[in-house]
């Protein structure tokens, strides 16, 4: 019953749909700021952007709206030419798969994905901030000691060993033997 | 010059040149082997040490580190689908897919020994050019380089795997990305909001670490389990395999060498187009293109053959005219300079023992790094039977750090951090990778030379000449060709029913 109400959603703004979006909205910008340029340097750029959000918006259109799926054929099919076998027939199974809308049981592994890769931004964003106010290799050892820990729940013995076998590479390589100022 | 044959290969056996040969390898192993560090570093590195040194001994130094840096950096491309520099991009195709099918011990088997004979294709090519590569350099011209990067660009029409539609979206925001930055031929500054950091434009290294490392590392750590997706066994098998693999594709071998050869020879082209070219020529020759990507070996034999026979032709230009087409070569011109020889037409008449050891040496580092690579390849393959939990931090500060070296840049690092995050997202949502780094690499050389030959011939430029044409004629095979072998397919098909 769930599945049948959410396949037959005129709209659904899935995480597929959200970054179709976020492309689209590159390629509008580039388009609009295109004309801020003299015209030979806006020519190629404008023409990328324009042809740009003219397909993203059908791809936005083809993810963000399951019934058009059908009508938008040309944009969900499998590849021209990869989508054949070595035999020349046309991996048909695939490309029905393609028209299917994306199935409603993974919602929550969805959310959960995307939490996890928010996080690793968030443990990546510290640590550039850290690299940016501390010495490389405190910021370093740090992020793996932490990360090792927190994220992947290894022991604390695991995570120091790691962190201080990195450490002392690049310490040898960056510092002794390249000299870099970091 | 090759009355001077003998001579040379007496300088490069005699002690202790096998030494600095070995030396000089490992070192540029190791700069291949980590992401953000390549040639350019490992000579610059070198050329404070080699100041006062016997010319030929600094030479074989210096090329045998600058022989191993793309084998180098292949294997991080095959194990941990992280290309140590920019030329091994291509490898990680179908390199890392034969990792996951446990299949390492092949993919290094066939890199290594492609690399092997791609290098000993370039320096055969190399001594046969030197005397005639005059005429041969002043034969491209703008059209030409254009029609080099079309040909590279129609690639991403084949290797667009699941959706030719999303390939060629990627392809678009890859062209769209190139743009960015300090346009050499009107002079303007695009897309560079406020910020002094993008007047260069994405820079290609970072982008390659973010797309290709940090992307993978995310992927790795919340996947997590292990990289091969097989259990370990304890020993390396298909080594052998692989090594037989590039003689039973001897054909494609000598065709991708021959292409990166060609890129080389042409000035300021580079390795990644090398590499991107030969992979490309590899899936359109192909009977089974829907293969690449997969795990083929094909895929990984062809451009680590041209990304190795690239260097015997890039030594073209640079010997001959002193023109460096690379960064690499620029270091490497300013230590032969240092070295008080003089690159150009006379370095040939006036040090012929001098450009044999270096073509010598070229061979012969290859030859090593190839057979440390496959003598060790059973220690390097553990590593994708480490937790991913533990593999990715050390992943995630290789390439990040290796980004920040570049340059000394913290927006480097950003950049790494934002491509990585995209990569994460077009794999998971089915757009091409792969479409977005053919696009970027190939995009500002095909603008700037598609407005350079406007500027100077019109729009006949691109027709009227011949290697041009020839160029154009031969991507538009290329493109029609998989169509025009469906439609015969079809109507043989249909005529047997």
């Amino acid at each position: 019953m769930t599945d049948q109400n959410q396949i037959e959603k005129p709209f659904l703004l899935n995480d597929s749909a959200l970054f179709d979006l976020i492309i689209l909205i590159f390629f509008l910008l580039m388009t609009v700021i295109a004309f801020d340029y003299n015209p030979r340097a806006r020519s190629i750029p404008l023409g990328l952007g324009i042809v740009g959000s003219i397909m993203m918006f059908l791809q936005f259109l083809a993810d963000a709206m399951p019934p058009l799926r059908s009508k938008l054929r040309f944009v969900v099919q499998s590849g021209i030419l990869s989508g054949e076998k070595p035999d020349g027939q046309k991996d048909t199974q695939k490309q029905e798969a393609a028209l299917e809308p994306p199935h409603p049981a993974k919602t929550e592994k969805v959310s959960q994905y995307w939490w996890q890769v928010l996080r690793m931004i968030l443990w990546l964003t510290g640590f550039i901030v850290a690299l940016s106010l501390v010495n490389y290799l405190i910021a370093v050892g740090a992020f793996i000691v932490l990360i090792t820990k927190i994220e992947a729940q290894e022991a604390w013995k695991k995570a120091l060993l790691l962190a201080g076998c990195v450490d002392a590479c690049f310490f040898v390589l960056f510092d002794i033997i390249l000299n870099a100022q970091l | 010059m090759f009355e001077s044959a003998l001579p040379a290969l007496q300088i490069m056996l005699s002690w202790p040149a096998p030494l600095y040969l070995l030396l000089g390898t490992l070192l540029g192993m190791l700069f291949g082997i980590l992401p953000g560090l390549g040639g350019p570093q490992a000579l610059a590195l070198l050329l404070p040490i080699t100041y006062g040194m016997d010319v030929n001994l600094a030479i074989v130094l210096m090329v045998g580190a600058m022989a191993a840096v793309p084998f180098g950096g292949s294997i991080p491309a095959i194990l941990i689908n992280t290309p140590g520099t920019g030329q091994s991009a291509a490898t990680t195709f179908d390199g890392f897919p034969l990792t996951q099918k446990g299949k390492a011990g092949m993919a290094i088997g066939a890199s290594a020994t492609a690399s092997c004979l791609g290098a000993f294709f370039g320096a055969i090519v190399l001594t046969v050019l030197l005397p005639i590569g005059r005429q041969i350099v002043l034969l491209f011209s703008f059209p030409e380089y254009f029609m080099l990067a079309l040909m590279g660009l129609s690639v991403i029409v084949v290797v667009s795997k699941d959706s030719l539609w999303k390939g060629l979206i990627s392809a678009l925001l890859g062209l769209a990305l190139s743009t960015f930055g300090y346009d050499p031929v009107t002079g303007s500054v695009r897309y560079t909001f406020g910020s002094d950091y993008l007047w260069d434009g994405i820079r290609l290294m970072p982008a390659f670490i973010g797309l290709f490392a940090v992307g993978e590392a995310l992927e790795l750590m919340i996947r997590r389990g292990k990289i091969a997706q097989v259990p370990y066994t304890g020993k390396l098998s298909g080594v052998t395999d692989g090594i037989k693999s590039v003689f039973q594709n001897f054909g494609l071998f000598l065709r991708c060498s021959f292409i990166g050869c060609i890129i080389g020879i042409i000035p300021g082209v580079g390795g990644a187009v090398a590499n991107f070219l030969a992979y490309g020529h590899a899936v359109q020759s192909s009977k089974n293109p829907e293969l690449f990507g997969t795990g083929e070996i094909r895929g990984v034999i062809a451009p680590e053959s041209g990304n190795n026979a690239k260097d015997g032709g890039a030594l073209v230009p640079t010997l001959i005219f002193g023109i460096p087409g690379s960064i690499e070569m620029a270091v490497f011109l300013g230590a032969l300079i240092v070295l008080g020889l003089e690159p150009g037409p006379r370095m040939m008449m006036e040090n012929p023992e001098t450009i044999l050891v270096l073509i010598y040496i070229l061979v012969a580092g290859n030859i090593l790094v190839s057979l440390i690579g496959i003598f060790g390849a059973g220690y390097l393959c553990r590593l994708t039977f480490f937790p991913n939990t533990l593999l990715a931090p050390v992943i995630f500060m290789l390439a990040l750090m290796g980004s920040y070296l570049t340059h000394g840049l913290i927006y480097d690092v950003v950049l790494s951090l934002v491509f990585g995050v995209l990569s994460l997202a077009m794999k998971r949502f089915g757009f091409s990778k792969l479409a977005v780094v053919i696009a970027l690499v190939l995009g500002r050389l095909a603008q700037k030379t598609f407005h350079q030959t406007l500027l100077l011939w019109g729009v006949k430029g691109f027709f009227v000449r011949p290697i041009s044409l020839g160029l154009f004629l031969v991507t538009l095979a290329m493109l029609l060709f998989p169509f025009i072998r469906d439609f015969l397919k079809r109507r043989q098909a249909s005529r047997t029913i």
